[in-house]
């Protein structure tokens, strides 16, 4: 297991390396830079000053080498477009109101769209199939935008219940200041529920329709007992494959839902970023996504192998 | 002899999307106490769905009608849930071709088997074990426990089939339906569970009906063999009357279509055609259109049931008294001489024995 872990970690450095470099070369590639849209209108020399100070006139490959240089050190560098702000700054004062966005949607999400894919599935061309099938193909339709401006006239505007905007800081940042927290956490949790519900019933569906459920039944297992033993486990494997995906972009922000009720986390700043071509920014981003990403992959390959049997992380 | 199963004009239609679909036609059929009776016929003539319908394990668009449907004295066509499950594993039990998947991939074989049991009876966790143990060890798996805990997976091909037939047999039911469960295995593993089948069935006193296309297998196990075409039973009769007394052309086929030891250069005989679409019912004999020997009224008008023996039962126009003289395949003649001879020989033992 150790060596496991080991082996992992080797490959997630690799991975993020390579990942890095074709950011990197990308966005070298594409026309513009961080600072052309400010200095065009400069003279001359000013321009080049300014270039100069940022470092952006070197050739592509020493600036390739000193970014790689600096981020194997743990610096991604000051962004070129907001002097000051760096990637741990970014870190440390931005993330947390997009990670506890994130989880308190998929903790909304996830499980209710569970549960409605496992009924929709036992009762398949029933009114409650049905419903959950129009129902996720509405919610899956409608972008989390509208819903977003929907709960906050309705919610916030008409009725009053909740804040329409902000968002809990300070020593609330983790936990507190619920209300602010709901509107929120119901626009963008609702595209969890149509999208799990749906892949919930089909790979119900998948295993209800299989042999090894005639052989359940015809043992003369009640129906209950065939949904809990027999179906849920296995149509749950499907599942696994989509949470690590769901987990590293739901912890790295929502554009939408982070703008519209104006949060400050960093959604919107790395579109920005990505934007203005900050490279420092862009790159600090997309190294902190793919390392989510590559270790929720890591922990549901181990969960996969407590889910199934017939698949081993290595050999023993 | 008692009835274990009876079905009387059974029927099973199934809706789909393009209109439903007839397929099972008016089936009757008996199961005998200790016997074994083969169900033989293509893909999609309808042996499985109508043996499923014994245990109620048809699709909710299937419906399944009959004038009568028993098991025992208890009638299968007005069950409530619990009832069936009751049924189920506990008095008619099933087994299925395909051992791989016919088994949880993620739950160990051991909790598999005991799963059949636990659901008919109270008994305690440790006595439970015990009795699945005992169970794979009667099915001939060496090594009971270690086996206990594996998953289908790690199993041989052969072992999963012996493990499908300890669930299957584990609560000591009445009836085994055998779905196909040799077609998927290699020959010998396919002689081998026949054997294990033919002991435990022998051991434990079951009737069983086992659904084949292999006339191989069918002669090793059965006592009595049903034909079925299109949904219906078209030639019924003991073992010895199917293989070497068959009336029926279609019978004739199957028999034919299987290779022979003595010629094994000959060239391989097939059914011309394909089996009919079962969404349509057609106005005369559905086998006429395959049928080399098929007269004018075939087209016309379903044959009836005739009679050859207490125990033999044809569907065919053949045997009617007004149709023409008529000479079987040359294979099929010498099947004849040798029905005849062992009559012969049969009357005479019984004249010695007098």
């Amino acid at each position: 297991m150790l060596k496991m872990i080991l082996r992992r970690a080797v490959e997630l450095l690799i991975s993020l390396f390579l990942i890095a470099s074709a950011t990197f070369f990308l966005l070298a590639a594409i026309p513009g830079d961080a600072l052309s849209a400010q200095t065009n209108r400069l003279p001359e020399q000013a321009r080049k000053q300014v270039y100069k100070n940022s470092g952006l006139n070197k050739p592509v490959m020493t600036r390739y080498v000193i970014t790689m240089d600096n981020m194997v050190h743990g610096k991604f560098g000051e962004s070129i477009v907001t002097p000051g702000q760096t990637m741990t700054k970014v870190l440390k004062e931005k993330l947390p109101a997009s990670a506890r966005l994130g989880i308190q949607q998929m903790l909304f999400g996830i499980p209710l769209g569970l549960i409605m894919g496992v009924l929709a599935a036992i009762y398949k061309n029933h009114w409650i199939d049905r419903f959950v099938t129009v129902l996720s193909l509405l919610l899956m339709s409608v972008p989390s935008l509208v819903i977003g401006l929907l709960l906050q006239s309705y919610f916030g505007g008409k009725l009053g219940w909740f804040p329409i905007i902000g968002w809990p800081e300070g020593n609330q940042l983790w936990w507190g200041g619920w209300s602010y927290t709901i509107l929120p956490t119901l626009a963008g949790g609702i595209g969890y529920i149509a999208g799990y519900a749906r892949l919930l019933k089909n790979s119900m569906l998948d295993v209800l329709g299989s042999d090894y459920i005639q052989t359940a039944y015809a043992k003369g297992l009640s129906g209950r007992s065939v949904i809990l033993h027999h179906i849920i486990r296995n149509a749950f494997i499907p599942v696994t494959t989509s949470l690590p995906v769901s987990i590293a972009f739901g912890i790295t922000g929502s554009v939408f839902v982070e703008s519209i009720f104006v949060i400050p986390g960093v959604g919107q700043f790395f579109v920005q970023a990505l934007t203005n071509r900050d490279v420092p920014i862009v790159l600090g981003e997309t190294v902190l996504l793919a390392a989510l990403y590559i270790v929720t992959l890591f922990i549901t390959d181990i969960l996969y192998t407590v889910i199934d049997p017939r698949i081993k992380l290595y050999e023993s | 002899m008692v009835k274990v199963i009876e079905a009387k004009k059974l029927q099973v239609t199934i809706q789909t999307n393009e209109g439903p679909l007839y397929a099972v036609r008016g089936v009757d059929l008996d199961l005998f106490q200790g016997e074994t009776l083969a169900l033989v016929g293509e893909s999609g003539s309808g042996k499985s769905i109508a043996t499923h319908s014994l245990m109620g394990l048809l699709p909710k668009n299937a419906k399944v009608t009959a004038d009568k449907l028993a098991f025992g004295k208890t009638d299968l066509l007005n069950l409530t849930k619990s009832q069936e499950q009751q049924i189920r594993g506990a008095k008619i039990s099933m087994i299925f071709q395909d051992p791989l998947s016919a088994l949880n991939p993620t739950m160990r074989v051991g909790k598999q088997i005991a799963e059949a049991l636990t659901h008919h009876q109270h008994i305690s966790h440790h006595e439970l074990k015990q009795r699945v143990l005992r169970q794979i060890k009667d099915v001939g798996i060496p090594n009971p426990s270690q086996t206990y805990r594996k998953y289908p997976h790690q199993l041989s091909g052969g072992q999963r089939q012996r493990i499908l037939i300890a669930m299957a047999l584990i609560d000591h039911p009445e009836v085994l339906i055998a779905d196909e469960p040799t077609t998927a295995l290699d020959v010998t593993i396919q002689a081998q569970i026949l054997q294990l089948l033919k002991q435990q069935k022998q051991k434990y006193g079951l009737s069983m009906i086992f659904i084949t296309h292999d006339m191989g297998v069918v002669a090793a196990i059965a006592d009595r063999v049903a034909v079925m075409y299109a949904g219906e039973i078209i030639e019924v009769g003991t073992a010895e009357e199917i293989f070497y007394h068959p009336q029926h052309p279609y019978t004739w086929g199957l028999l034919e279509a299987v290779p022979s030891e003595q010629n094994p250069d000959e060239k391989l005989f097939t059914l011309p055609g394909t089996p009919p679409d079962l969404k349509t019912i057609s106005k005369g004999d559905p086998f006429a259109p395959r049928n080399p020997y098929a007269l004018d009224i075939d087209f016309e008008q379903k044959p009836p049931v005739f009679q050859l023996s207490d125990t033999h039962f044809v569907k065919s126009w053949l045997l009617d008294k007004r149709t023409p003289a008529y000479t079987p395949p040359e294979t099929i003649q010498k099947r004849w001489q040798t029905f005849k001879a062992r009559q012969r020989g049969r009357l005479n033992e019984a004249s010695i024995s007098v």
